[in-house]
């Protein structure tokens, strides 16, 4: 192993005996949410939810496809991280109710529900949400409970 | 009750609306507010008031004043005139024993007067002291407003909304509409919020109704209520263009059912097509009243007097009524049976969130108002608030009432009357900042807006000064009454979970929190789990240690001169423990360093540690000049203790590395793939038995648990919380930073003299404890045992007794299984800081006997640790 592989998950090796397999923070949330999952890469991944058809405005756990973009974190700590996004109408109306920051200079870190999150615009209506993965479901729940008066609610990522 | 179709109404005559007052359906049209169609159904008294219970009836129409607040779908002090009526609303009135129009507390109106005049409890039921919470029982339910259900909980969602905008224009009138319009065409971002009644002419731009600004903040932040949502408004430019409003007269009988400000009639008139009252008496402080008089009469109510307040000068007012409805009123003698009494002073520029937001406010003695200026940079003020109100009166400040048989009320809101004003002049009170405080005028719902001119004046009549001299009151934030659930938004409790969260739910733990981690308590059985670790195999989560990388040519050094003991000398691969320093040679925090490189160190710090000690980091590194990066990896890692005779076995069923104790030595630190994991392999024990602590990637925490409960199932293994920790780290005499020590602690007296090398040139806090050194130790943390068999334990913080006084302090204390005894850590003074020196605990309302141990309880020189 060299010098800082055990803060890798590529690290990880699938020989006869184990398997290792890597879970977002928000596993568990998507669980509850009878989410279908598939592994891609070694990483278990929300494929579906039921009912995700209903939600224009959408909440996806977007772990996976770190890591954030070049230069807002240390690629050491980049398993640290856990990420969501926010996408469809209303979207900027969740974020807006979470965060007093500016929404027209991004990407920008700052409190988001009071944590310190990256917020990166992928569109015009999606947003992106970069934060300390110990904060995983505590920010899922934030996120789905702001967009829920809103239509929104969680969907896989196909 | 209702008027023909007029131009321009608001109702929608052909959508039917209904909803309950008192149980009892009211049919209502949309368009309606719950007020005016409570009016049209013919209702005229809607509250009764704050102290006696008088009746009271629609008055300002607008969202103003006490008047008409009412209980809707349980919600208090809704103001039902400005509350669009919902189809099968539950309306309830407030504040009353029996029904609005008969009232069982109305009594204090008739007896109570010289009884309760202000301030009254202050100086009668204080005595006998022992019954005061019922005198206050009974205050409390015979005055205030509304009842807040208890047990409803969190029925009604408030969310809170962040907007930035270059413009926001409160207030929608002509001149405010005008300033947006102004703005858009500039090509700005502009939204304007009106609070209503009247809706907002719309012209392109954003427009918030009704919504009410609720203050303005620190940089131009404008809180706005826009029903259940609080919009946090951050403006580069405010216009506030708030307008004006109409002051009542202060007269006998002024708060009468009939008696009304002007501008609510018209409102009544023109939005809900309603005929305010039979027979109307105008008394006209500007135009705008005075051009009431022909709408009345288009409207079917007869005018039978109109008084232009400029031009003829009254001297006595006073309203008679029965039941508290307007039967006539006295003009300078002259007795006219009306049912309606439209009367008001100049309108007063609302000024407030302008005060708010710091301006200066004067006194425009030509006018008789009060007008705004120095405006703040970035805050504007349009339309009538600026003090463009057109000619109006100058009104007394009273009415004196031809007869005055009935009260005068300065402040309807809090039932405050003339009487009561004069009478805290009499008592001292002379400046009105004290007299709001005593009387609690201009503290009620209306915030001031219809009773602070009145008492200004007031105020100045009677101290023999002027307006200019008494001046305004400070204008506080909300700009109107705002709920608290409002303010409060949803509930965000951020709280840090690891990795394994949900696995120590599915095994039943009891969660803690440390800091802003939650962590297990224990799965049930913390004694049985400690047991365990002595016995087979133990695993615990140990995610939450703060983890930081340092590295850099210089780190070696920067640790060296760092931490109190050596780190230069560090071999790569080996594990040293630290404690780290203030300045002052307190200690901060603890852990272990571990060298992965020559320029590359692993250090851990305590859970809730991690961001203090990462700023020290880079606070000395640059006050050095070191070059030397820190990295916090504290969230990226997730980690695991495996603790107990059996954890070698387990550790070398999951990995290819050399677990032997020759090439695994204790305080070596190895990276090696374990069951497919890549982990930092640290041979390190703080609980006394042989153990491994391994760190690796977060996302494969709850893969590797698992892998360690189920191939260790054979060896015994069970997970352990924190409280079985507590135990086995005591029988190590382990001290915990910040439970052990506080913020006065050195390593010196902490019983870690060993940790720091004198011969070291320079470390930081190294002058403070050569103080300490050479005044010789005062107190000392030692370890204790009590009796054994003994059942109970002594309280953490418990007292240690030494010649019948206080002399130092139990800081952990817990039952051994393993010793099957009490043992603990305490502070001692240092003549007692001797192995087996006695020591008198105070425990148990009594005390007992404890013995002082200066090595661990369990494996004394560590041998269990280093096989
Ligand atoms: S009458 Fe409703 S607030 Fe004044």
């Amino acid at each position: 192993m060299s010098e800082l592989d055990f803060l890798s998950v590529e690290a990880a090796r699938a020989d006869g005996r184990f398997r290792p397999v890597a879970r977002s923070p928000m596993d568990r949330r998507l669980r509850e949410a009878r989410a279908e999952f598939e592994e891609r890469g070694g990483r278990l991944v929300a494929t579906r939810i039921p009912g995700e058809e209903e939600h224009a405005l959408a909440i996806r756990d977007v772990t996976h496809l770190l890591p954030p973009p070049e230069g807002t974190e240390p690629p050491e700590t980049h398993a640290g991280f856990a990420a969501l996004e926010i996408s469809g109408p209303g979207a900027g109306t969740v974020v807006r109710r979470l965060t007093e920051m500016p929404l027209d200079d991004l990407p920008a870190a700052g409190a988001v529900a009071h944590i310190r999150s990256w917020i990166l615009r992928e569109g015009d209506e999606t947003y992106r949400l970069l934060f300390e993965q110990e904060y995983g479901h505590y920010l899922w729940d934030v996120v789905v409970d702001a967009a829920e008066p809103l239509g929104g609610g969680p969907k896989g990522t196909p | 009750m209702r008027l023909g179709p007029r131009p321009g109404e608001r109702i929608d005559r052909s959508d039917e609306v209904t909803f309950t007052f008192r149980g009892k359906p009211v049919k209502a049209f949309g368009g309606d507010t719950i007020g005016s169609a409570l009016f049209a159904s013919g209702q005229r008294i809607f509250s009764r008031s704050f102290k006696y219970h008088r009746p009271r009836g629609l008055l300002c129409c607008s969202g103003h004043c006490p008047n008409c607040m009412m209980t809707v779908d349980g919600e208090p002090n809704v103001r039902v005139c400005v509350e669009p009526v919902r189809e099968g609303a539950r309306v309830k009135p407030q504040n009353v024993r029996w029904w609005l129009n008969w009232d069982l507390m109305a009594v204090t109106d008739k007896i109570g007067g010289p009884f309760t005049p202000v301030g009254f409890y202050y100086r009668t039921m204080i005595r006998p002291r022992r019954a005061w919470p019922l005198f206050e029982r009974f205050l409390r339910s015979a005055a205030g407003l509304g009842r807040v259900d208890k047990h409803a909980g969190r029925k009604r969602r408030f969310d809170t909304e962040n907007r930035h905008v270059d413009v926001l224009v409160i207030g929608g009138g002509r001149s405010g509409v005008e300033a947006a319009r102004q703005a858009q065409i500039r090509g700005e971002d502009v939204v304007l919020v009106d609070e209503g009644p009247e809706p907002v002419e719309r012209l392109g731009f954003p427009v918030l109704w009704p919504a009410r600004a609720i203050g303005i903040y620190e940089g131009n932040l404008v809180p706005v209520e826009a029903g259940s949502t609080l919009v946090r408004f951050r403006a580069k430019h405010i216009v506030v263009a708030t307008g004006a409003l109409e002051q009542p007269l202060l007269f006998p009988g002024n708060d009468l059912v009939g008696v009304m400000l002007p501008g609510g009639a018209r409102r009544m008139i023109e939005l809900w097509s309603l005929r305010p009252g039979r027979r109307a008496v105008v008394l006209a402080g500007d135009d705008r009243a005075l051009a009431l008089a022909g709408e009345l009469e288009a409207a079917g109510t007869e005018v039978v007097r109109v008084v232009d307040l400029r031009r003829e000068q009254l001297r006595e007012i006073e309203a008679w009524g029965r039941y508290g409805r307007l039967e006539s009123v006295s003009l300078d003698g002259e007795t006219i049976a009306c049912d309606l009494l439209l009367a008001s002073g100049a309108r007063q520029p609302a000024y407030s969130l302008l005060a708010q937001a710091g301006a200066r406010v004067e006194y425009d003695a030509k006018r008789g108002i009060f007008v705004p200026a120095d405006l703040p940079d970035g805050i504007e003020a349009v339309g009538a608030v600026t003090g463009r109100v057109g000619r109006v009166a100058v009104t007394p400040a009273t009415f004196n009432g031809a007869s005055r048989t009935d009260k005068c009320f300065a402040c309807i809101c809090e039932d405050v009357t003339d009487k009561d004003m004069k009478r805290a002049i009499a008592e001292g009170f002379d400046s009105l900042e004290l007299a709001k405080r005593y009387t609690t005028v201009t503290m009620g719902p209306c915030q001031g807006k219809l009773c602070h001119l009145p008492s200004i004046r007031l105020y100045a009549r009677e101290t023999e000064t002027d307006e200019a001299t008494i001046g305004t009151t400070t204008a506080r934030p909300p700009w109107a009454p705002v709920s608290l659930g409002l303010l409060a938004g949803r509930p965000h409790e951020p709280a840090k979970r690891t990795s394994m969260h949900d696995r120590h739910k599915d095994l039943g733990a009891r969660m803690m929190w440390t800091g802003a981690w939650r962590r297990p308590h224990s799965y049930g059985d913390p004694e049985a789990e400690a047991k365990v670790v002595h016995d087979s195999l133990g695993l615990i989560d140990v995610s939450t240690l703060g983890k930081l990388l340092v590295r850099g040519p210089d780190a070696a050094a920067f640790l060296e001169r760092l931490y109190p003991n050596r780190f230069a000398d560090l071999k790569v691969d080996r594990i040293r423990y630290g404690v780290l320093g203030t300045d002052g040679g307190r200690v901060m925090d603890d852990g272990t360093i571990a060298r992965l490189d020559e320029e590359l160190f692993y250090v851990t710090t305590t859970s809730t540690g991690a961001n203090t000690v990462i700023e020290w980091f880079d606070w000395w590194n640059a006050v050095w000049g070191f070059g030397v990066e820190t990295t916090n990896v504290t969230g990226a890692l997730a980690a695991v203790n495996l603790a107990g005779p059996n954890s070698r076995e387990l550790l070398g069923r999951l990995t290819d590395l050399d677990v032997s104790n020759e090439a695994l030595k204790y305080l070596d630190a190895k990276r090696a793939q374990v069951a497919g994991v890549p982990c930092l392999v640290l041979r390190i024990g703080f609980v006394g038995e042989l153990g491994y602590e391994l760190h690796f990637p977060s996302p494969h925490a709850e893969y590797l648990w698992d892998t360690l409960l189920g191939e260790g199932a054979d060896l015994g293994i069970r997970p352990f919380g924190l409280e079985a920790q507590r135990i086995l780290r005591l029988e190590k005499q382990h001290i915990l930073v910040g439970q052990d020590t506080d913020s006065e602690s050195n390593p010196l007296e902490a019983g870690m003299p060993w940790l720091v090398k004198w011969e070291k040139d320079d470390f930081v806090g190294k002058w403070a404890l050569e103080h300490v050194r050479e005044r010789g130790p005062r107190e000392q943390l030692v370890g204790f045992e009590l009796a054994e068999g003994l059942g109970s334990v002594p309280a953490e913080g418990g007292q240690i007794v030494v010649d019948g006084k206080p002399g130092g302090r139990v800081t952990s204390a817990r039952w051994s299984p393993q010793l099957g005894r009490p043992i603990g850590l305490a502070w001692v003074p240092s003549r007692l800081a001797h192995e087996g020196a006695e020591i008198t605990i105070k425990m148990n309302g009594g005390f007992e006997q404890g013995r002082v141990r200066l090595k661990p309880f369990f494996d004394p020189d560590g041998g269990q640790l280093r096989s």
